[in-house]
């Protein structure tokens, strides 16, 4: 074995290490992408969460403006008495809106 | 001397992610049918069906009822502010 042996044998331990440890967090699960849309209401609340036992949307995320680029697959995705669950592009997180504040489908 | 020091702190580094990752793995497990299990995910999705859709999220310490396991997914009531019956990934429970 030659001197360097032991170092790479000790990195390439590390890199698997490394790779479990990222294991250890919450698994990204492949999701099929919703259909590309945007906001088109002047301004539109995004809630985390609907709470089934109030019911209602719950949890402010942040407020869209009109043109945001957003995704929700009509048909796929849950809506809730109005709220759509969708995909913020912008910081790439979910939500809900209301769901006639959804359009341009497939506009970008 | 340098083979030995650069060797030894190789070994203390590999011994420090190791007991990362037990730590890690030991805070998550698989959820137990009929239990009322806690999330130890930061961020857990509740999905329509198992890999589908999203519909909410559970985070760290919110309390997930499992009422069905298939496969990897965990079937059951979503507490916190939620509230509902959906799924969710098994292995991120307390």
């Amino acid at each position: 074995m030659t001197r360097k042996a032991p170092l790479a044998i000790a990195a390439a331990a590390l890199a698997l290490g490394g790779a479990a440890l990222a294991a250890g967090a919450p698994a990204a699960t492949a999701v099929e992408v919703p259909t590309h849309a945007i906001n088109v209401c002047q301004s539109a609340t995004m809630y985390e969460n609907y709470n089934f036992s109030i019911p209602g949307p719950v949890t402010y995320i942040r407020t869209l403006g009109y043109g945001d680029k957003i995704g929700h697959t009509p048909g796929k995705h849950p809506v809730y008495n109005g709220w759509a669950s969708i995909q913020d592009f912008g910081p790439n997180d979910w939500g809900f809106i209301r769901e006639e504040c959804i359009g341009g489908y497939n506009s970008w | 001397m340098n083979r030995v020091l650069r060797t030894t702190a190789a070994a203390g580094a590999l011994l420090v992610v190791g007991l990362t990752v037990n730590a890690a793995q030991a805070q998550a497990a698989d959820g137990q049918v009929g239990v009322r299990e806690t999330v130890c995910a930061d961020d857990l999705q509740f999905r329509t069906s198992p890999g589908g859709a999203r519909a909410g999220t559970l985070h760290r310490g919110e309390t997930f009822l499992v009422e069905q396991i298939s496969g990897d997914w965990a079937y059951g009531f979503a507490y916190g502010t939620i509230n509902h019956r959906g799924w969710v990934q098994d292995g991120w429970f307390c």
